[in-house]
Protein backbone atom coordinates (compact mmCIF):
# COMPACT_ATOMS: atom_id res chain seq x y z
CA UNK A 1 0.00 0.00 0.00
CA UNK A 2 0.93 3.56 -1.28
CA UNK A 3 -0.16 6.13 0.56
CA UNK A 4 -0.89 8.99 -2.33
CA UNK A 5 -2.20 12.01 -2.16
CA UNK A 6 -4.95 12.06 -4.84
CA UNK A 7 -5.22 15.69 -5.04
CA UNK A 8 -3.10 15.98 -7.67
CA UNK A 9 -5.44 13.35 -10.09
CA UNK A 10 -8.69 14.88 -8.95
CA UNK A 11 -6.81 18.04 -11.00
CA UNK A 12 -6.93 16.44 -14.15
CA UNK A 13 -10.69 15.19 -13.80
CA UNK A 14 -11.70 18.89 -12.79
CA UNK A 15 -9.99 19.99 -15.34
CA UNK A 16 -11.16 17.71 -17.74
CA UNK A 17 -14.82 17.66 -17.09
CA UNK A 18 -17.46 19.06 -18.93
CA UNK A 19 -21.25 19.14 -18.05
CA UNK A 20 -22.76 19.79 -21.89
CA UNK A 21 -23.62 16.26 -22.99
CA UNK A 22 -21.09 15.78 -26.18
CA UNK A 23 -21.25 13.15 -28.21
CA UNK A 24 -18.74 11.38 -31.21
CA UNK A 25 -21.57 10.89 -33.62
CA UNK A 26 -24.14 13.31 -34.70
CA UNK A 27 -27.60 13.21 -33.45
CA UNK A 28 -29.00 13.29 -37.09
CA UNK A 29 -28.95 11.51 -40.42
CA UNK A 30 -29.69 13.65 -44.16
CA UNK A 31 -33.01 12.56 -44.18
CA UNK A 32 -34.10 14.08 -40.46
CA UNK A 33 -32.71 17.62 -41.69
CA UNK A 34 -35.24 19.86 -41.45
CA UNK A 35 -34.23 23.58 -42.99
CA UNK A 36 -35.89 26.78 -40.95
CA UNK A 37 -34.98 29.81 -42.78
CA UNK A 38 -36.48 32.27 -40.41
CA UNK A 39 -33.73 31.23 -38.42
CA UNK A 40 -31.41 32.97 -40.66
CA UNK A 41 -30.81 36.55 -38.90
CA UNK A 42 -28.38 38.51 -36.10
CA UNK A 43 -29.79 37.49 -32.67
CA UNK A 44 -29.63 39.01 -29.21
CA UNK A 45 -29.13 36.65 -26.62
CA UNK A 46 -31.06 36.50 -23.33
CA UNK A 47 -27.76 35.65 -21.16
CA UNK A 48 -25.43 37.81 -23.48
CA UNK A 49 -28.23 40.97 -23.67
CA UNK A 50 -27.08 43.46 -26.32
CA UNK A 51 -22.96 42.77 -25.85
CA UNK A 52 -22.76 39.52 -27.42
CA UNK A 53 -24.36 38.56 -30.90
CA UNK A 54 -25.23 35.54 -32.61
CA UNK A 55 -25.04 35.87 -36.19
CA UNK A 56 -26.69 32.42 -38.21
CA UNK A 57 -25.91 32.36 -42.18
CA UNK A 58 -26.98 29.59 -44.50
CA UNK A 59 -23.34 27.12 -44.38
CA UNK A 60 -23.30 27.74 -48.40
CA UNK A 61 -22.91 31.21 -47.78
CA UNK A 62 -19.65 31.04 -46.35
CA UNK A 63 -16.52 29.52 -48.39
CA UNK A 64 -13.57 30.45 -46.05
CA UNK A 65 -14.89 27.31 -43.54
CA UNK A 66 -13.53 23.75 -43.59
CA UNK A 67 -16.46 21.24 -44.59
CA UNK A 68 -15.91 17.48 -44.03
CA UNK A 69 -16.53 15.96 -48.00
CA UNK A 70 -19.86 14.46 -47.36
CA UNK A 71 -21.27 18.23 -45.00
CA UNK A 72 -20.16 19.74 -47.88
CA UNK A 73 -22.64 18.61 -49.95
CA UNK A 74 -25.64 19.38 -47.85
CA UNK A 75 -24.15 22.50 -46.80
CA UNK A 76 -27.43 24.56 -48.34
CA UNK A 77 -29.24 22.70 -45.53
CA UNK A 78 -27.36 23.84 -43.03
CA UNK A 79 -26.14 26.72 -40.63
CA UNK A 80 -22.62 28.70 -39.72
CA UNK A 81 -23.64 29.99 -36.35
CA UNK A 82 -21.09 32.77 -35.28
CA UNK A 83 -21.04 33.78 -31.34
CA UNK A 84 -19.62 37.26 -31.37
CA UNK A 85 -18.43 39.33 -28.10
CA UNK A 86 -18.81 42.64 -27.46
CA UNK A 87 -16.33 44.03 -29.79
CA UNK A 88 -17.59 42.00 -32.62
CA UNK A 89 -15.12 39.43 -33.27
CA UNK A 90 -15.98 36.06 -33.62
CA UNK A 91 -15.41 33.59 -30.41
CA UNK A 92 -16.59 30.58 -30.88
CA UNK A 93 -18.09 29.07 -34.28
CA UNK A 94 -20.34 25.82 -35.60
CA UNK A 95 -21.67 24.28 -38.36
CA UNK A 96 -25.14 23.30 -37.37
CA UNK A 97 -27.73 21.38 -38.90
CA UNK A 98 -31.33 21.41 -37.19
CA UNK A 99 -33.22 17.89 -37.24
CA UNK A 100 -36.84 16.74 -36.61
CA UNK A 101 -36.42 13.79 -33.96
CA UNK A 102 -39.22 12.45 -31.93
CA UNK A 103 -41.62 15.43 -31.40
CA UNK A 104 -38.56 18.21 -31.19
CA UNK A 105 -36.50 20.29 -33.29
CA UNK A 106 -32.74 19.78 -31.95
CA UNK A 107 -29.43 21.37 -33.17
CA UNK A 108 -26.55 19.52 -34.14
CA UNK A 109 -23.58 21.58 -33.12
CA UNK A 110 -19.96 20.52 -34.79
CA UNK A 111 -16.95 23.19 -33.87
CA UNK A 112 -16.38 24.90 -37.56
CA UNK A 113 -12.94 25.82 -38.63
CA UNK A 114 -11.72 28.26 -41.16
CA UNK A 115 -9.38 26.88 -43.80
CA UNK A 116 -6.61 29.57 -43.78
CA UNK A 117 -6.56 29.82 -40.45
CA UNK A 118 -3.35 27.92 -38.55
CA UNK A 119 -2.56 30.17 -36.09
CA UNK A 120 -2.02 27.30 -33.47
CA UNK A 121 0.58 24.23 -33.76
CA UNK A 122 -0.30 21.56 -36.03
CA UNK A 123 1.05 18.68 -33.73
CA UNK A 124 -0.86 20.15 -30.60
CA UNK A 125 -4.28 20.26 -32.50
CA UNK A 126 -4.12 16.79 -34.14
CA UNK A 127 -4.15 15.27 -30.33
CA UNK A 128 -7.74 16.91 -30.31
CA UNK A 129 -11.09 15.42 -32.27
CA UNK A 130 -13.76 17.48 -32.16
CA UNK A 131 -17.15 16.74 -30.60
CA UNK A 132 -20.87 17.27 -31.07
CA UNK A 133 -23.03 19.10 -29.03
CA UNK A 134 -26.98 19.05 -28.88
CA UNK A 135 -29.78 21.52 -28.31
CA UNK A 136 -33.51 20.94 -28.54
CA UNK A 137 -34.67 24.18 -30.16
CA UNK A 138 -37.92 25.97 -29.62
CA UNK A 139 -39.29 28.38 -31.41
CA UNK A 140 -42.01 30.44 -30.53
CA UNK A 141 -44.43 32.30 -32.78
CA UNK A 142 -42.93 35.48 -32.82
CA UNK A 143 -40.17 33.83 -34.15
CA UNK A 144 -37.81 34.02 -31.47
CA UNK A 145 -36.25 30.99 -30.31
CA UNK A 146 -34.94 29.03 -27.38
CA UNK A 147 -31.83 26.35 -26.88
CA UNK A 148 -31.80 23.82 -24.56
CA UNK A 149 -28.52 21.96 -24.27
CA UNK A 150 -28.41 18.67 -23.15
CA UNK A 151 -26.63 17.86 -20.30
CA UNK A 152 -24.11 15.53 -19.88
CA UNK A 153 -24.44 14.55 -16.29
CA UNK A 154 -27.84 13.22 -16.81
CA UNK A 155 -26.68 10.77 -19.05
CA UNK A 156 -23.74 10.15 -16.80
CA UNK A 157 -25.84 9.90 -14.04
CA UNK A 158 -28.29 6.90 -15.95
CA UNK A 159 -25.24 4.85 -17.15
CA UNK A 160 -24.12 5.01 -13.74
CA UNK A 161 -27.00 3.90 -12.17
CA UNK A 162 -27.41 1.00 -14.81
CA UNK A 163 -30.53 2.42 -16.09
CA UNK A 164 -29.68 2.69 -19.76
CA UNK A 165 -27.55 1.03 -22.48
CA UNK A 166 -26.01 3.61 -24.45
CA UNK A 167 -22.56 2.72 -26.25
CA UNK A 168 -19.82 4.68 -24.67
CA UNK A 169 -16.20 4.60 -23.25
CA UNK A 170 -14.02 6.02 -20.51
CA UNK A 171 -11.50 8.14 -20.99
CA UNK A 172 -7.90 8.38 -19.80
CA UNK A 173 -9.33 10.32 -16.99
CA UNK A 174 -12.04 8.49 -16.28
CA UNK A 175 -14.73 10.56 -18.03
CA UNK A 176 -17.46 9.26 -19.86
CA UNK A 177 -17.36 10.08 -23.71
CA UNK A 178 -20.56 8.91 -25.41
CA UNK A 179 -19.78 7.25 -28.32
CA UNK A 180 -23.45 6.14 -29.58
CA UNK A 181 -24.21 5.33 -33.03
CA UNK A 182 -26.61 8.51 -34.70
CA UNK A 183 -29.59 5.93 -33.98
CA UNK A 184 -28.69 5.18 -30.17
CA UNK A 185 -28.24 8.86 -29.90
CA UNK A 186 -32.02 9.18 -31.40
CA UNK A 187 -33.40 7.03 -29.45
CA UNK A 188 -32.40 8.27 -26.06
CA UNK A 189 -33.43 11.51 -27.17
CA UNK A 190 -37.23 10.21 -28.33
CA UNK A 191 -37.21 8.54 -24.67
CA UNK A 192 -35.86 11.35 -22.71
CA UNK A 193 -36.52 14.59 -24.89
CA UNK A 194 -39.53 15.64 -22.74
CA UNK A 195 -37.70 14.91 -19.55
CA UNK A 196 -37.10 18.46 -18.09
CA UNK A 197 -33.57 16.92 -16.31
CA UNK A 198 -32.11 15.80 -19.59
CA UNK A 199 -31.46 19.23 -20.35
CA UNK A 200 -29.03 21.79 -18.31
CA UNK A 201 -31.08 24.27 -16.40
CA UNK A 202 -29.87 27.40 -18.01
CA UNK A 203 -31.81 27.96 -21.52
CA UNK A 204 -31.03 30.61 -24.06
CA UNK A 205 -33.58 32.68 -25.43
CA UNK A 206 -32.68 34.38 -29.11
CA UNK A 207 -34.19 37.28 -30.52
CA UNK A 208 -33.68 38.17 -33.46
CA UNK A 209 -32.33 42.10 -34.21
CA UNK A 210 -31.30 41.93 -38.02
CA UNK A 211 -33.27 39.70 -40.71
CA UNK A 212 -32.03 38.15 -43.87
CA UNK A 213 -28.25 37.64 -44.00
CA UNK B 1 -11.41 28.98 -22.86
CA UNK B 2 -12.77 31.51 -25.80
CA UNK B 3 -9.11 32.39 -26.28
CA UNK B 4 -8.36 29.02 -26.77
CA UNK B 5 -11.19 28.20 -29.76
CA UNK B 6 -9.74 31.06 -31.56
CA UNK B 7 -6.47 29.81 -31.86
CA UNK B 8 -7.75 25.59 -31.95
CA UNK B 9 -7.70 25.75 -35.78
CA UNK B 10 -6.72 22.56 -37.38
CA UNK B 11 -7.47 20.53 -40.80
CA UNK B 12 -9.18 17.12 -41.42
CA UNK B 13 -5.43 16.00 -43.38
CA UNK B 14 -3.94 17.01 -40.71
CA UNK B 15 -6.25 15.02 -38.18
CA UNK B 16 -5.99 12.26 -40.16
CA UNK B 17 -2.00 12.45 -40.52
CA UNK B 18 -1.40 11.21 -36.80
CA UNK B 19 -3.43 8.47 -35.48
CA UNK B 20 -5.54 9.38 -32.74
CA UNK B 21 -6.41 6.87 -29.21
CA UNK B 22 -9.04 7.89 -26.98
CA UNK B 23 -6.73 5.53 -24.40
CA UNK B 24 -2.79 5.99 -23.58
CA UNK B 25 -0.39 3.52 -24.97
CA UNK B 26 1.21 3.22 -21.30
CA UNK B 27 -0.23 2.91 -17.96
CA UNK B 28 0.98 3.54 -14.49
CA UNK B 29 2.27 -0.01 -14.63
CA UNK B 30 4.02 -0.21 -18.14
CA UNK B 31 5.24 3.01 -18.65
CA UNK B 32 8.89 3.33 -18.19
CA UNK B 33 11.15 6.37 -17.11
CA UNK B 34 14.37 6.61 -18.98
CA UNK B 35 16.99 9.54 -18.22
CA UNK B 36 18.09 10.11 -21.82
CA UNK B 37 14.79 11.94 -22.93
CA UNK B 38 15.43 14.32 -20.23
CA UNK B 39 16.55 17.58 -21.28
CA UNK B 40 15.88 20.62 -23.83
CA UNK B 41 16.30 19.32 -27.61
CA UNK B 42 16.13 21.02 -31.05
CA UNK B 43 14.06 20.11 -34.05
CA UNK B 44 13.20 22.10 -37.59
CA UNK B 45 14.55 25.66 -35.22
CA UNK B 46 11.64 25.02 -32.38
CA UNK B 47 13.05 23.63 -28.71
CA UNK B 48 11.61 21.46 -26.99
CA UNK B 49 11.86 21.07 -23.35
CA UNK B 50 11.57 17.74 -21.44
CA UNK B 51 11.36 17.49 -17.80
CA UNK B 52 10.20 14.87 -15.75
CA UNK B 53 7.12 15.21 -14.45
CA UNK B 54 7.87 15.48 -10.65
CA UNK B 55 10.70 18.18 -11.77
CA UNK B 56 8.57 20.11 -13.95
CA UNK B 57 7.12 23.37 -13.51
CA UNK B 58 3.58 21.99 -14.24
CA UNK B 59 4.12 19.61 -10.75
CA UNK B 60 5.44 23.02 -8.69
CA UNK B 61 2.18 24.32 -10.05
CA UNK B 62 -0.20 22.09 -9.09
CA UNK B 63 1.86 21.69 -5.84
CA UNK B 64 1.09 24.92 -4.59
CA UNK B 65 -2.42 24.04 -5.66
CA UNK B 66 -2.80 21.39 -3.71
CA UNK B 67 -1.36 22.64 -1.02
CA UNK B 68 -4.28 24.99 -0.33
CA UNK B 69 -6.47 21.96 -0.17
CA UNK B 70 -3.71 19.85 2.19
CA UNK B 71 -5.29 17.01 3.93
CA UNK B 72 -8.75 17.17 2.92
CA UNK B 73 -8.93 14.72 0.46
CA UNK B 74 -5.85 12.24 1.48
CA UNK B 75 -6.49 8.69 0.34
CA UNK B 76 -4.47 5.36 0.50
CA UNK B 77 -4.33 3.64 -2.53
CA UNK B 78 -3.44 0.13 -3.20
CA UNK B 79 -1.31 -0.44 -6.61
CA UNK B 80 -4.64 -2.02 -7.99
CA UNK B 81 -6.17 1.38 -7.76
CA UNK B 82 -2.70 3.16 -9.14
CA UNK B 83 -3.27 1.23 -11.88
CA UNK B 84 -6.88 1.61 -12.66
CA UNK B 85 -6.50 5.15 -11.78
CA UNK B 86 -5.51 6.64 -15.04
CA UNK B 87 -4.35 9.82 -14.16
CA UNK B 88 -1.39 8.36 -11.96
CA UNK B 89 0.17 7.59 -15.04
CA UNK B 90 0.97 11.35 -15.23
CA UNK B 91 3.15 10.48 -12.96
CA UNK B 92 5.80 8.59 -14.47
CA UNK B 93 5.49 10.75 -17.27
CA UNK B 94 7.63 13.69 -18.98
CA UNK B 95 6.32 17.03 -18.88
CA UNK B 96 6.97 18.64 -23.00
CA UNK B 97 7.13 22.17 -23.27
CA UNK B 98 7.78 24.12 -26.54
CA UNK B 99 6.61 27.60 -28.10
CA UNK B 100 6.14 28.16 -31.41
CA UNK B 101 4.71 31.66 -32.40
CA UNK B 102 4.56 33.05 -29.24
CA UNK B 103 2.32 30.24 -27.97
CA UNK B 104 3.42 27.87 -25.12
CA UNK B 105 2.46 24.32 -25.68
CA UNK B 106 2.53 21.91 -22.68
CA UNK B 107 1.98 17.85 -23.18
CA UNK B 108 2.55 14.79 -21.60
CA UNK B 109 4.88 12.29 -22.67
CA UNK B 110 4.82 8.43 -21.50
CA UNK B 111 7.20 6.17 -22.68
CA UNK B 112 6.80 1.93 -22.94
CA UNK B 113 8.66 -0.60 -24.50
CA UNK B 114 7.34 -3.18 -26.32
CA UNK B 115 9.20 -6.33 -27.82
CA UNK B 116 12.25 -4.36 -27.35
CA UNK B 117 10.61 -1.11 -29.08
CA UNK B 118 10.08 2.33 -27.31
CA UNK B 119 7.30 3.92 -27.95
CA UNK B 120 5.74 7.39 -27.03
CA UNK B 121 2.32 8.56 -26.10
CA UNK B 122 1.52 11.55 -25.87
CA UNK B 123 -1.20 13.88 -24.91
CA UNK B 124 -2.06 17.36 -24.76
CA UNK B 125 -2.26 19.54 -21.67
CA UNK B 126 -2.60 22.76 -22.42
CA UNK B 127 -1.50 26.17 -23.92
CA UNK B 128 -0.19 29.38 -22.57
CA UNK B 129 -0.68 31.92 -24.68
CA UNK B 130 0.27 34.91 -21.82
CA UNK B 131 4.05 34.60 -21.08
CA UNK B 132 3.64 36.85 -18.54
CA UNK B 133 2.12 34.19 -16.58
CA UNK B 134 4.12 31.29 -15.30
CA UNK B 135 1.04 28.64 -15.21
CA UNK B 136 -1.45 30.24 -17.38
CA UNK B 137 -3.18 27.37 -19.26
CA UNK B 138 -6.16 26.97 -21.23
CA UNK B 139 -7.42 23.59 -21.24
CA UNK B 140 -9.35 21.31 -23.50
CA UNK B 141 -12.56 23.02 -25.02
CA UNK B 142 -15.47 21.56 -24.01
CA UNK B 143 -15.89 20.75 -27.87
CA UNK B 144 -12.90 18.88 -28.23
CA UNK B 145 -11.91 15.50 -26.55
CA UNK B 146 -8.50 15.25 -25.83
CA UNK B 147 -6.42 12.19 -27.24
CA UNK B 148 -3.60 10.39 -27.14
CA UNK B 149 -0.95 10.36 -30.72
CA UNK B 150 1.27 7.45 -30.98
CA UNK B 151 5.43 7.46 -31.85
CA UNK B 152 8.16 4.99 -32.07
CA UNK B 153 11.23 6.34 -30.23
CA UNK B 154 14.86 5.10 -31.54
CA UNK B 155 18.02 6.46 -29.73
CA UNK B 156 20.24 6.73 -32.43
CA UNK B 157 22.88 8.04 -30.14
CA UNK B 158 22.83 10.03 -26.40
CA UNK B 159 22.40 13.24 -28.74
CA UNK B 160 19.78 12.37 -31.25
CA UNK B 161 16.08 10.75 -30.94
CA UNK B 162 14.21 10.06 -33.87
CA UNK B 163 11.00 9.87 -33.29
CA UNK B 164 8.10 8.01 -36.25
CA UNK B 165 4.27 8.48 -35.54
CA UNK B 166 1.94 5.92 -36.28
CA UNK B 167 0.64 6.82 -39.74
CA UNK B 168 -3.36 7.78 -39.64
CA UNK B 169 -4.12 7.70 -43.60
CA UNK B 170 -2.72 4.27 -43.35
CA UNK B 171 -4.00 2.71 -40.53
CA UNK B 172 -7.92 4.19 -41.33
CA UNK B 173 -7.48 2.74 -44.88
CA UNK B 174 -6.50 -0.96 -43.44
CA UNK B 175 -9.43 -0.24 -41.12
CA UNK B 176 -11.69 0.58 -43.86
CA UNK B 177 -10.81 -2.46 -45.81
CA UNK B 178 -10.71 -4.96 -43.08
CA UNK B 179 -6.57 -5.74 -43.44
CA UNK B 180 -5.71 -4.41 -40.13
CA UNK B 181 -8.49 -4.86 -36.90
CA UNK B 182 -8.57 -2.19 -33.61
CA UNK B 183 -11.33 -1.34 -31.98
CA UNK B 184 -12.60 2.05 -33.43
CA UNK B 185 -15.24 4.72 -33.56
CA UNK B 186 -15.94 6.30 -37.47
CA UNK B 187 -18.56 8.47 -38.44
CA UNK B 188 -18.98 8.67 -42.39
CA UNK B 189 -20.70 11.89 -42.08
CA UNK B 190 -18.13 14.06 -40.63
CA UNK B 191 -14.62 12.30 -41.42
CA UNK B 192 -13.84 11.45 -37.59
CA UNK B 193 -12.35 8.27 -37.00
CA UNK B 194 -10.78 7.47 -33.53
CA UNK B 195 -9.13 4.29 -31.85
CA UNK B 196 -11.57 2.98 -28.77
CA UNK B 197 -9.47 0.47 -28.17
CA UNK B 198 -8.23 -0.64 -24.72
CA UNK B 199 -4.43 0.00 -23.76
CA UNK B 200 -3.99 -3.77 -23.62
CA UNK B 201 -5.37 -4.12 -26.73
CA UNK B 202 -3.27 -0.88 -28.65
CA UNK B 203 -0.06 -2.33 -27.00
CA UNK B 204 -1.08 -6.17 -29.22
CA UNK B 205 -2.15 -4.11 -31.73
CA UNK B 206 1.32 -2.22 -31.99
CA UNK B 207 3.53 -4.87 -31.40
CA UNK B 208 2.17 -6.90 -34.17
CA UNK B 209 2.47 -4.22 -36.53
CA UNK B 210 5.73 -1.99 -35.01
CA UNK B 211 8.14 -3.53 -37.82
CA UNK B 212 6.32 -2.73 -40.51
CA UNK B 213 7.83 0.38 -42.23
CA UNK B 214 4.48 1.20 -43.71
CA UNK B 215 3.08 1.47 -40.05
CA UNK B 216 5.02 5.04 -39.75
CA UNK B 217 4.19 8.15 -41.45
CA UNK B 218 7.70 9.19 -42.71
CA UNK B 219 6.51 12.62 -43.40
CA UNK B 220 5.34 12.81 -39.99
CA UNK B 221 9.12 11.69 -38.75
CA UNK B 222 10.63 14.23 -36.59
CA UNK B 223 14.40 13.77 -35.36
CA UNK B 224 15.13 15.44 -32.36
CA UNK B 225 19.14 16.73 -31.34
CA UNK B 226 19.97 17.75 -27.98
CA UNK B 227 20.91 20.92 -27.16
CA UNK B 228 21.20 20.37 -23.01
Amino acid sequence: MKKVSIILAFTFLVIFFSSCLRTLHPIFTIKDIVYEPKLIGTWKTGNQGTKGLVIITNLAADNSIELPEKISTIRQKGYLISYQDKDGNATEQYIAFLARIGKHLYFDYFPAEKKDSKTIDEFFTSHFVKMHTSYRVDISKDGDFELSQLDESYVTKLINEKKIRISHEKDANGSIVITASTDELQQYIIKYGDEHGAYRSEKTVFQKIIHDL
Amino acid sequence: MKKLFIVLTISLAVMQSCVTSLQPLATYNTAIVDDRLAGTWSSDGHDYEVQKFFDSDLYKYIKKEMDKYKGNNDKVLSEKEMEDFAPMLYFKSYVIKYTKDKIEYVMFGSMVKLNDQFFINFAPIGVNTDKNKAQAFEMTPTDRLATHTIARVQFTNSNTIKLDFIDGGFLYDQVKAGRMKIKNEKDDLYDTFLITASTSELQQFIQKYANDERFYNKENSVTLTRKS
